[in-house]
């Protein structure tokens, strides 16, 4: 893809309303499996216009920089995210850390506010770095079989030898478990569980929070561009209409997966997440034994 | 498709949301219909269903987002006979 700036506008907003659609479709979907009619899919865009039209508030045990600062950082790791896998495809080891640092965003969010249930939802982002060690190892799996860790070799790579999906079905599993993380109402979403209200983003009100849904569209479609790139290939990533459709066909698994089970408890996440990259890392040996 | 065609179905598709949002809050008062069809919703959403397989598909996405983003509760059969009239188009396109 050509890396112009109106090439990447283009994609931005495309990735937003995609992604926005996608998280009103998800939300529809939980609904009806819940025997309700639902909202429309448009309704994650309606509350981002509604929040960006609010008044902003602070709350008075807020602290304001970081308060402000980490809805801004929220967004631009996501668009970095978009820029760097979509856009330039580059490396996934880059993902990871720009992964990591949107557990610096929760952290902060939750933190900045003041709010106990900001503050437990942001402890428990720390907690659910777990999350992260499965993709360690998925990234490392990646490289023993392809011998690069860069998107467009992996591509290169899947159209000579097929997709990676059946070649790793582990490593795929294990990302797939990410994606289920990152969804709403997830059962390893203990970081913005109902316990705690709305955890980290409990206190972030009007614009900032309008800002941070951005991001999280942002964040899902991208999250799931790299799903569909990484493991089944460049014959869908080279069309944008196929890959909506794929996207579509993932939203509906994803919404089915967190419609049907329950969210579990912080340290019941954590070993489960734990256990998953216990078996990364199991392939990950087996690979390097194997030779790849 | 390139991605800015594709942008601009998308948009026309909210927006297609849009108005069906506004129409059904403004015509329906109840919170839930069972068994009724829009009349009005039933024939944008077939125009939409056979227009979205043509060079005229931003057009047909903004009209088969009509009955989509009716209130909760309204519109599902009207969107549903849309998207089969679509997806039967396609196929009858595609098969020659």
């Amino acid at each position: 893809m050509d890396s112009s700036i109106i090439n990447v506008v283009n994609l931005t907003i495309h990735a937003f309303l995609v992604g926005s659609l996608l998280l009103g479709l998800h939300r529809k979907i939980i609904a009806r499996i819940q025997g309700r009619p639902g909202p429309p899919i448009i309704q994650y865009l309606l509350h981002t216009i509604k929040f960006y039209v609010k008044e902003i508030t602070f709350p008075i045990t807020a602290g304001n920089p970081l308060y402000i600062f980490v809805a801004l950082l929220d967004v631009s790791v996501w668009l970095t995210a978009l820029i760097i896998a979509i856009d330039l495809k580059s490396s996934l080891l880059i993902i990871i850390g720009i992964y990591v640092l949107q557990k610096i965003v929760e952290h902060g969010c939750g933190l900045s506010s003041g709010s106990p249930y900001g503050k437990i939802g942001g402890v428990r982002s720390v907690f659910s770095a777990a999350a992260e060690v499965p993709l360690f190892a998925v990234v490392a799996a990646i490289y023993l079989t392809t011998h690069s860790v860069l998107i467009s070799d992996i591509l290169n790579y899947q159209s000579i030898h097929g997709s990676l999906l059946f070649k790793m079905p582990i490593c795929a599993f294990a990302f797939f478990i990410l994606l289920v993380s990152k969804a709403p109402n997830s059962p390893f979403g203990i970081v913005k569980g109902k316990d705690i209200v709305s955890g980290y983003m409990t206190e972030h009100y009007g614009l900032l929070a309008s800002i941070i849904y951005i991001a999280e569209a942002i964040a899902y479609f991208a999250l799931l561009w790299i799903f569909i790139a990484v493991f089944i290939g460049p014959w869908v990533v080279s069309h944008p209409l196929i890959t909506l459709a794929v996207m579509v066909g993932l939203t509906v698994i994803l919404a089915f997966v967190n419609g049907l089970t329950p969210l579990l408890a912080p340290h019941h996440s954590v070993m489960l997440q734990m256990t998953i990259a216990g078996l990364v890392l199991c392939d990950v040996l087996y690979r390097l034994i194997m030779g790849g | 498709m390139d991605l800015f065609n594709l942008n601009l179905a998308i948009v026309l598709f909210i927006i297609g949301n849009f108005v069906g949002l506004e129409y059904s809050y403004r015509r329906y008062t109840t919170p839930y219909t069972e068994k009724k069809i829009d009349k009005i919703a039933l024939i944008l959403s077939v125009v939409g269903g056979l227009l979205i397989n043509t060079p005229l598909y931003v057009v047909g996405c903004f009209l088969i987002g009509f009955p989509l983003g009716m209130r909760p509760g309204y519109g599902r059969i009207e969107f549903v006979v849309g998207g089969i009239i679509a997806l039967l188009t396609y196929l009858l396109l595609n098969s020659y």
